[in-house]
């Protein structure tokens, strides 16, 4: 049985008001959605508010999803729209639960364990990840929103474009751009 | 091929998005352009550091606030449905109460404003006084005078007409002064007033005269004090009640030696007031003249009449 089908039965079942079948659904997506609000919002507290909306959101209006695109597409869609949102009308920033912490002028990713690497070459890792992720925040937003969708989250071209609406060629001009700026940025900051 | 032109398709050649050719166009030209090379290393570093960022796991708390949400949120919309039905009904309610509230409002105000024009013309005309006078003049219980003024039509008629017949001595033509005979003795006939038979009232010139009336408030005859008041009310007309009752008061202060009976009241326009009025004589009230009061500016004057009413 592939998993699109078990995808639907699980959908039309939610349509018809399986509280189970709506919960394994977006459990299937819960971990990236959050982490997507996580580098939208920066800060952990708005990025489970964001996904609570969100899923209340898809909850309320999973009979208007017609399955043209696949379902946690059209999940992270949702949640992408409710972190813009969010973020316009509260542009304030809770750096206690923040995922980065400032330290002076300088803001730092939060330990996150990793046992694969050799301790020096996980801190080396980690700082650059730390540089580059404080220069994503000063990229305008629809460019921080390219580079967390495609280089963070590693979303293809395609479902970049069903996420933001836009076409393949939108996508792949933004993505372009984006990371030259980036580098450009991280480039000035060296 | 460009620098400029490799430059903007260094994602595309990264993410292997380009064709072959073009894939291998861009390999080459990198190979061989430090610049370029520099720029891809750069762009391939930052994604690939970006990509192997950590994912953060959801805290487990969530599971539980969520199925709290979720929870709240079929309550919400089965809360939803269920008040959804009984809204249609509690707008229909709504509607009923707000109609009946206006009804009651109506007779509410109308039983006010009858109380009101009730005792208007009394309090206008002094009526109120000569009453005291008649209690105290007649053997009658006060009660039933109390309840004679009171009461509406022909029963307030009446009592006032005995209270004013055993009442020799007190002026009685403010008694009833719209449109009912009076009680008290029979005018002398005037001589001189012709006779005019009742067939012919219709073919008066005062009828004809009215035919040019923009306004034709008419007042039907033998009315009493509340009905000619509330006719008017009825009618629209209630700013002309009171150019009714004032007129009417110098018509009895002009007439009151005659037997009369005021037909009705008509407006022509703002500020003047026709009154077709008959006048009776001799016994059994019978018709002897039709004439006309018009009130203008706080004035009457009376047209159509004879020259030996003296009017």
């Amino acid at each position: 049985m592939s998993a699109d089908f078990i995808e639907k039965q699980l959908i039309k079942k939610a349509k018809n008001g399986d509280e189970n079948s709506f919960e394994s659904l977006i459990l299937s997506c819960q971990g990236r959605a959050f982490n997507i609000a996580l580098r939208y919002l920066r800060n952990e507290e708005d990025a489970l508010d964001a996904l609570q909306e969100s899923f209340i959101k898809i909850y309320r209006n999973l009979n208007t999803f017609k399955e043209d695109s696949k379902f946690d597409t059209w999940v992270y869609r949702i949640v992408v729209n409710t972190c813009n949102d969010m973020i316009r009308k509260n542009n304030r920033r809770k750096n206690t639960d923040s995922i980065y912490r400032n330290d002076g002028e300088k803001e730092t990713v939060l330990e996150i364990p990793d046992v694969s690497d050799a301790p020096e070459e996980v801190y080396d890792k980690k700082e650059k990840q730390d540089h580059i992720l404080s220069c994503l925040e000063k990229l305008n937003p629809g460019q921080k929103e390219i580079i967390i969708l495609r280089d963070i989250q590693g979303f293809t071209y395609e479902e970049i474009s069903e996420i933001l609406e836009c076409s393949i060629g939108t996508v792949k001009s933004k993505i372009n751009r984006s990371r030259l700026k980036l580098r450009e940025t991280l480039l000035e900051q060296n | 091929m460009k620098c400029n032109k490799i430059r903007k398709m260094l994602s595309l050649y990264i993410d292997k998005m380009l064709d072959d050719n073009l894939q291998k166009e861009v390999e080459e030209h990198i190979s061989a352009c430090n610049l370029c090379k520099k720029r891809y290393d750069d762009i391939k570093d930052m994604t690939t550091l970006l990509n192997e960022a950590e994912m953060v796991p959801v805290p487990e708390s969530f599971e539980f606030r969520m199925k709290k949400a979720l929870q709240q949120e079929r309550a919400k919309i089965s809360g939803e449905k269920n008040i959804a039905v009984p809204a249609k009904k509690n707008n229909k309610l709504r509607m009923l109460t707000s109609i009946a509230a206006i009804f009651a409002v109506g007779v509410i105000s109308f039983g006010l404003y009858q109380d009101i024009i009730g005792d208007l013309p009394d309090q206008l005309d002094g009526v109120t006084d000569q009453l005291s006078q008649d209690r105290a003049l007649t053997d009658q219980p006060e009660s039933d005078l109390y309840k004679s003024n009171k009461n509406e039509g022909d029963k307030e008629i009446e009592n006032l007409e005995n209270s004013a017949g055993v009442a020799d001595d007190v002026p009685e033509q403010r008694m009833n002064i719209y449109g009912n005979t009076k009680s008290a003795e029979p005018e002398k006939p005037e001589s001189g007033i012709a006779h005019i038979p009742e067939d012919d009232i219709s073919d008066s010139g005062i009828d004809e005269g009215n035919d040019g009336y923009s306004e034709d408030y008419s007042i039907k005859m033998k009315m009493s004090t509340d009905e000619f008041s509330r006719a008017l009310t009825t009618s629209g007309v209630e700013r002309n009640v009171a150019a009714v009752q004032y007129y009417t008061g110098i018509i009895e202060e002009r007439l009151g030696d005659f037997k009369y009976e005021i037909l009705n009241a008509d407006f022509i326009q703002a500020g003047e007031c026709r009154f077709r009025i008959y006048i009776f004589s001799g016994k059994g009230y019978k018709f002897k003249e039709e004439i006309l009061a018009v009130g203008k500016d706080g004035e009457i004057e009376f047209i159509y009449t004879n020259e030996l009413m003296g009017l």
